[in-house]
């Protein structure tokens, strides 16, 4: 057990202190009103299918990011309750020890990969996602011509058979640090925004490099509101939330 | 995928492995003929700045193109009214343009159906019915003042006998009307969310009918958490928790059609506060006792039992409006969906008018009580179209559609708008255009209205489209915005306004320009002329450029001082208008108020054809690709009926079945129906997909403004045949619930 | 095992399945490396352009056609008025320059075949590579000295690593695949 803790530190905390970059990202819950602009804007920013009425009924929908509802109390005294549900990216993540092949692993900069090329379609990792946000390719995507004319060309699109997630949007980091590069600097606290973190209406989803203890990213994931989904599984998501809160005019 | 396919074609015969390889040969690279030389990066993605016309909130986006494809849309960051966000009706419409069931070939109706026309043939039968139509023709649009309604209205606008109209969202005309009695001039009440502190949401969905979305999200955020040391708080009141009232810290649920009691039982408290505290200095203290005295009836003790609350409870939500200053009060789809909309929202418009007189003196809260600077503007980008301001109404639609039924029009064009779905049965749209010899659709696709069209025209999407606007809904400040084409037009479609300006030249009318670009162009020189505050440092050329680059013009400090007002005056006098008058229903005998609403995804049916919003699932009851009615666990007991069974709604005008999805948060006397769903005749993703919640409805209307009350049906239900399995998003509700909301 | 104890039927089983993995296994070496017989692979142009001409004789540099190459993902073929810009005084009678003018009189663009190419699944962005002055021929080979090119590179993803491994460039997978 001590060694299983040790391995969990050593894992968890290296990439942090050792690369320039550790990308975090910030839900406020407080401000998420479930519009589901940030679903539509991720479908479209990473070439994600649509699967059709009776796939979904098998429940083999394969949007990135999803929007968990919660319905609690009884009538009248009812609240509804929305949480933005994507890959956590977890610094020790239970999807990454159980591919065979090596497809899923964490990189340098904090983030869980999917390796598509790599992948060879076991599940394990689905199966083994306490958050449930790994979708499997159950068919080849459905990209008929002329609709494939949108398609981005940063986003392989993938083939039937293997699993894929929330990427953090890869493309637009690199090209965030490609940007930054060619200008000769470090990438600066909002250079870089995934499509969920561009679209949201009410400015509920930050993105930035934690490792930065001036960005934003880093204040809110200190500011006492910020807790990790699942803490006690040990995962370290670099997905933080914070908590919504209620307090009631009457009574 | 190499290795995947290694696995996958090991056990194939070998001589395919030839045929997949040499598929490469087949590969092109094609080359632009002439490099763009603006800088453009176009193999990379460039964006265009332009707005978006999925509905008529007028959002700024841009919009990301690579080797003449558009990618991706995003808000335009510098825009004030999407603030550099989009909602997902706006992602959709990157899908649209490649939509494959876009009409691409103009049709002409005969006897055996739609048979597709070459465009010159087109234009020659369209020329050839504006000659004998002689003036006797409507214009139909969705309400917006854009570059068609201006070319139609300089063609034809002279000639007796034309009538131009709007189909407008439900709404929005009483929106408009609201208030209007308080001061010495028009306004559409801006209630500014952003800065408040604490907010009531009269039957306010701001999420899902807006106006604006994107733009009353942005306002949530900076209201809930923009602040340092505020959390705004919001209380919702309404039938039904909605979208929004989920986000709202407190639900009541008032019975329809009651708001405006509410609302004068708060000012009620409200005004004695003031009174006893001696705030807000600048009214003058008789117009207080006058209305003190004019508000006696609205006591909480006396209309407690109706609202089903707690006196106390209306005195405890009076008390933060004035302690929580800067508050607002928002009224929306559930003051304006009844016959008493008027009257609640000039209620609610005064309980502002007082918020704003108690925070005057401590707070950067925008001017209350200014005409909107866009209502000016709108006016004014009118007044530079040609178009009738006033057109947008439901009044004018239910004339136009009078007049169709004596045969007062021997032609008409309906321009991207479906009425024949998305008007209520009670109108009788469909059987008055039938009655109209010769009906041209100006359509991106099929759809019901087009269906009964003769002559149907395949027109540009907007993002291959130039056009002006005008934000319908705007925050404080005149917006102008420019629609730019990004891409050149991907399918054989014709601008459906340049198609009516060759038609109107070779039937020898005068035509405002040869093209809809020159129009527009011509549009931005007469606006120029005419708007005072646009930037007279740039000639016309740089102005040109400015639009391009930013999407329209907006003055460059968003703050309400910088926005050309002139100060009006209060009428102090109000006292007559303080009252709320019974709602009133059609078919008041039947048990349950009909409560239709728009959903974040469907618009009023638009999105239906798109998978992307077919397939996101409903923010409440995270329902995919399915129609569904809303109602209390306990009616549906009482109903004998589980989720997924079906239900019987019908009233005088028609009926619909729809399967049950119970729900906590609505009243138990209310089914809630979504609108958008059931269409006919828009395309294999819409069609069949439940049932239209327009056909329960009559055509009541507001008793001040002839606005459509769209709330004020009554109905049956009863159990039906059938189940359906409820397409929920998968998810393991409820497990996270302790960790994420203890507080 | 003892074969002669099998029955024929058997035996030629045996040996079926044995040619058949063989079979297999040499199809998967083409998938896995590439079709080695390709490498070759020198399809016609709709122009006979050459560029041992343009680059080799007349010492014009790859980047002023391939514009893009500095400032993008993509080198980018370039557009017909970068040909026409040039051959209206150049050579305007040859054959193939009258060709190249008809494809951009008729504002028609030229449908080059692809010569190099990356699978989807591989992201390449020629403009970091240019600004490490990596040189066009590391990868394309000597296109300079060809008339026809030809396919000199199959880029395996060993040619990539064992160059971003010994300059120190991320390996990380993320680098190149999304």
């Amino acid at each position: 057990m001590r060694i299983l803790k040790e391995s969990i530190k050593v894992k968890s905390f290296n990439y942090k202190e050792q690369n320039d970059y550790s990308w975090s990202m910030i839900i406020d819950l407080d401000r998420c009103n479930g519009c589901g602009a940030c679903v539509v804007g991720c479908q479209a920013e990473n070439n994600v299918a649509t699967v059709g009425e009776e796939e979904v009924g098998r429940k083999r929908n394969m949007h990135w990011l999803r929007i968990e509802r919660y319905i609690e109390g009884e009538y009248p005294d009812v609240k509804v309750r929305f949480l933005p549900m994507m890959c956590q990216h977890c610094a020790s993540a239970p999807c990454e020890s159980v591919c065979p092949v090596y497809a899923t692993y964490h990189n340098p900069e904090g983030l869980n990969v999917q390796v598509y090329n790599r992948c060879i379609g076991t599940r394990f990792c689905g199966n083994n996602c306490p958050y449930s946000v790994r979708y499997f390719n159950w068919f080849d995507s459905s990209f008929p011509e002329p609709v494939n004319n949108q398609l981005n060309p940063d986003v392989s699109v993938r083939e039937r058979g293997i699993m894929e997630k929330c990427s953090m949007c890869m493309q637009r980091i690199r090209r965030g640090k490609d940007t930054a590069k060619d200008e000769g600097r470090e990438v600066k606290d909002g250079d870089i925004q995934p499509a969920c973190a561009q679209t949201c209406p009410t400015g509920a989803i930050t993105f930035g490099n934690i490792n930065d203890h001036e960005s934003k990213v880093y204040k809110m994931a200190h500011s006492g509101r910020a807790i990790s989904l699942f803490e006690e599984k040990g995962t370290h998501p670099a997905v933080k939330y914070l908590k919504g809160g209620t307090n009631d005019v009457i009574g | 995928m190499d290795r995947r396919s290694f696995l996958k074609l090991s056990g194939v015969a070998a001589s395919a492995g030839a045929v997949g390889a040499c598929s490469r040969a087949s590969q092109k690279v094609i080359p632009f003929v002439e490099t763009p030389n603006d800088g453009a990066n176009p193999v990379d993605g460039d964006w265009y700045a332009t707005t978006c016309r999925e509905c008529n909130a007028g959002c700024g986006i841009i919009v990301r193109t690579v080797n003449g494809r558009v990618k991706k849309i995003e808000g335009n960051a510098m825009h004030p009214v999407s603030r550099g966000k989009a909602c997902a009706r706006g992602q959709a419409a990157a899908q649209t343009v490649y939509h494959p069931e876009r009409l691409t070939s103009p049709m002409l109706k005969g006897a055996g159906g739609f048979e597709a026309i070459g465009w010159d043939k087109a234009v020659d039968i369209l020329s050839q019915r504006f000659t004998e139509a002689e003036g006797k023709l409507f214009f139909l649009n969705n309400g917006a003042n854009d570059a068609a309604s201006g070319i139609v209205s300089a063609i034809f606008g002279k000639m007796d006998g034309f009538v131009s109209a709007g189909n407008q969202e439900p709404g929005f005309e009483t929106l408009r009307a609201g208030g209007k009695d308080l001061a010495s001039f028009p306004r559409m009440p801006f209630p500014d969310l952003d800065h408040a502190q604490f907010a009531i949401l009269f039957g306010a969905d701001i999420f899902e009918s807006g106006p604006s979305p994107v733009f009353w999200g942005g306002a949530f955020g900076e209201c809930r958490r923009g602040r340092a040391s505020v959390r705004g708080r919001l209380v919702y009141a309404g039938p039904r928790l909605s979208a929004t009232a989920a986000v709202c810290d407190l639900w009541l649920p008032i019975p329809p059609g009651r708001l405006g009691v509410l609302t004068l039982s708060v000012a009620q408290v409200v005004v004695d506060i003031i009174i006893t505290r001696k705030l807000a200095s600048s009214i003058p203290r008789n117009a207080l006792g006058r209305w003190s005295n004019a508000l006696r009836e609205y006591e909480p003790e006396k209309v407690a039992a109706q609202l089903e609350m707690m006196p106390e409870h209306i005195r405890k939500l009076a008390l933060p409006f004035v302690d929580e200053s800067p508050s607002v009060a928002i009224a929306g789809a559930d003051v304006t969906g009844h016959a008493n909309g008027v009257a609640a929202l000039d209620a609610v418009e005064f309980l502002n008018m007082l918020s704003y007189e108690i925070g005057r003196e401590k707070l950067r809260i925008h001017e209350r009580l200014t005409p909107e600077p866009n209502d000016d503007l709108k006016r004014r980008i009118a007044g530079a179209l040609g178009v009738d301001h006033e057109a947008q109404g439901f009044s004018r639609l239910a004339d136009l559609v009078g007049g169709m039924e004596q045969g007062n029009f021997s032609m008409g064009i309906i321009h991207h708008t479906n009425p024949v779905f998305d008007t209520p049965s009670g109108l009788k749209f469909k059987e008055a255009m039938a009655k109209v010899g010769f009906t041209v659709a100006v359509s991106n696709f099929m759809d019901e209205t087009a269906a009964e069209a003769t002559l149907v025209l395949p027109d540009h999407h907007w993002l291959e489209a130039w056009s002006v606007q005008t934000p319908d809904f705007v925050p404080g400040v005149p917006v102008f915005n420019l629609q730019q084409p990004v891409i050149r037009p991907f399918f054989d479609t014709r601008s459906g306004a340049d198609i009516i300006l060759a038609a109107a030249t070779a039937a020898k009318l005068k035509t405002p320009a040869a093209t809809t670009e020159a129009f527009v162009k011509g549009t931005i020189k007469r606006f120029r002329a005419e708007m005072h505050g646009a930037p007279v440092y740039l000639d016309d050329n740089a102005f040109n450029r400015h639009l391009l680059r930013n999407g329209g013009w907006w003055p460059e400090q968003i703050e309400t001082e910088a926005a050309p007002v002139p100060s009006g005056t209060v009428l102090w006098e109000y006292r007559d208008k303080l009252k709320a008058p019974e709602p009133e229903f059609d078919g008041a005998e039947n048990p349950f108020y009909l409560h239709p609403f728009q959903t974040v995804h469907m618009g009023r049916g638009q999105g239906a054809n798109s998978g992307w919003l077919q397939e996101a699932p409903d923010p409440i009851t995270t329902l995919m690709w399915q129609f569904w009615v809303e109602m209390n666990p306990a009616t549906a007991a009482k109903l004998g009926v589980v989720e997924g069974d079906m239900v019987k709604i019908s009233s005088a005008h028609g009926s619909i079945t729809a399967p049950v999805f119970p729900y906590k948060g609505i009243r138990p006397d209310v089914v809630a129906v979504p609108i958008g769903y059931g269409h006919t005749n828009y395309g294999k993703l819409a069609n069949g997909r439940g049932e239209n919640v327009m056909t329960l409805l009559g055509a009541k209307r507001d008793t001040v403004s002839g606005a459509l009350a769209w709330r004020s049906q009554k109905v049956k239900v009863e159990k039906a045949e059938g189940r359906t399995k409820m397409l929920r998003n998968a998810h393991p509700e409820g497990e996270y619930k302790g960790e994420v909301f203890q507080l | 095992m003892n074969f002669s104890k099998l029955s024929p039927t058997a035996r030629l089983l045996i040996l079926f399945l044995t040619l058949a993995g063989m079979g297999g296994g040499a199809f998967a070496g083409i998938v896995y490396f590439g079709p080695i017989w390709l490498t070759t692979w020198a399809p016609a142009q709709p122009i006979k352009y050459s560029h041992k001409l343009h680059v080799e004789t007349n010492k014009i540099p790859c980047q002023y056609c391939h514009t893009y190459a500095r400032r993008s993902e993509i080198s980018s073929v370039p557009s017909a008025d970068r040909c026409a810009n040039c051959h209206e005084y150049v050579k305007p009678d040859a054959p193939e320059i009258v060709k190249t003018m008809e494809y951009f009189n008729e504002d028609r663009p030229i449908e080059w075949v692809k010569v190099f190419d990356l699978p989807d699944h591989v992201w390449f962005n020629h403009k970091r590579h240019i600004a490490k002055d990596v040189p066009c021929q590391k990868c394309h080979g000597p296109v300079e000295t060809m008339d026809v090119v030809s396919r000199t590179n199959e880029f395996p993803m060993g040619f990539c690593l064992s160059c971003h491994q010994e300059n120190g460039a991320p390996t990380d997978c993320w680098t190149c695949h999304t």
